[in-house]
């Protein structure tokens, strides 16, 4: 099941960007602008 | 007007936590979802393509909608959301062609084609890189926001076509699953389940995203007002 791989790549990265953003947010929110 | 302090409100709180939720269960099932016929696991990469393409085509309407208030009413708040709007959707779309590209590679041989769908994509994220060029370019705030309402407004006309794309030059790219113009679902409600939910999850995601962008857009405007 090599293709596996590329299925994990998928969610690892939907889910960073997901997660990461979110704290991007969070944090210009908390400074205010 | 009434003077909202910075921080994280009760309703972008909920959205946020309602998202994640609903991610979470999303998640859950689609690794519960049985392996496709032909295309085994690699079928679960779609449940969050199609999630995501689904969130990024509703983020550029949206844009779109936000510039054309702005166009009538004038108000700089339609402007900061439309532009908010533009930039989840482009993050969106480029989630939306990794997950696609990772599906292609194994699938198709390729990562990328330049077939109907793919290219009228490749248009949608120029059209949405050129409307922050647009942005970068202007410093006259209102200048700018009319500028950048005209280049929001012209993305929607390409929406329809992309998302016609599979059916009007049938090429490599499948059409949709959940067909909304014929009122099909070519899918087992195993597989539609996992889909549904994380197609819910991205839109909550993305209402909530907006609205911390078009919060943290408006803190700034503020900001800049106040410190030039």
């Amino acid at each position: 099941m090599g293709n596996q791989v590329f299925v994990w790549v998928v969610y690892l990265t939907t889910y960073g960007f997901l997660l990461g953003y979110t704290a991007y947010l969070l944090y210009r929110l908390g400074r205010g602008r | 007007m009434r003077r909202e302090r910075p921080g994280l409100d009760p309703l972008s709180a909920t959205l946020l936590g309602a998202g994640y939720l609903l991610l979470l269960i999303g998640f859950y099932y689609a690794m519960k979802a049985p392996p496709d016929v032909d295309q085994g696991y690699l079928v679960r990469i779609l449940y969050v393509h199609v999630a995501a393409a689904w969130t990024g085509y509703l983020a550029f309407i949206v844009a779109g909608i936000y510039a054309l208030l702005y166009l009538i009413k004038g108000h700089p708040a339609y402007d900061r959301l439309s532009a908010a709007s533009a930039e989840i959707g482009l993050w969106l779309s480029l989630l939306m062609v990794i997950g696609g590209m990772m599906w292609a590679r194994p699938t198709w041989g390729v990562y990328w084609v330049w077939e109907p769908r793919l290219t009228s994509v490749a248009v949608m994220i120029a059209i949405y890189v050129g409307y922050f060029l647009v942005r970068q370019a202007i410093e006259d705030p209102e200048m700018r926001a009319k500028a950048a309402a005209a280049v929001a407004i012209l993305g929607v006309i390409n929406i329809p076509i992309t998302y016609m794309s599979v059916y009007w030059w049938r090429s490599i790219h499948q059409t949709a699953t959940i067909d909304v113009i014929n009122r099909k679902t070519h899918m087992p409600p195993e597989m539609l389940i996992p889909l549904l939910v994380n197609l819910f999850a991205f839109t909550v995601l993305y209402a909530a995203f907006l609205r911390l962008k078009g919060r943290i857009a408006a803190f700034e405007a503020r900001w800049e007002e106040h410190h030039g």
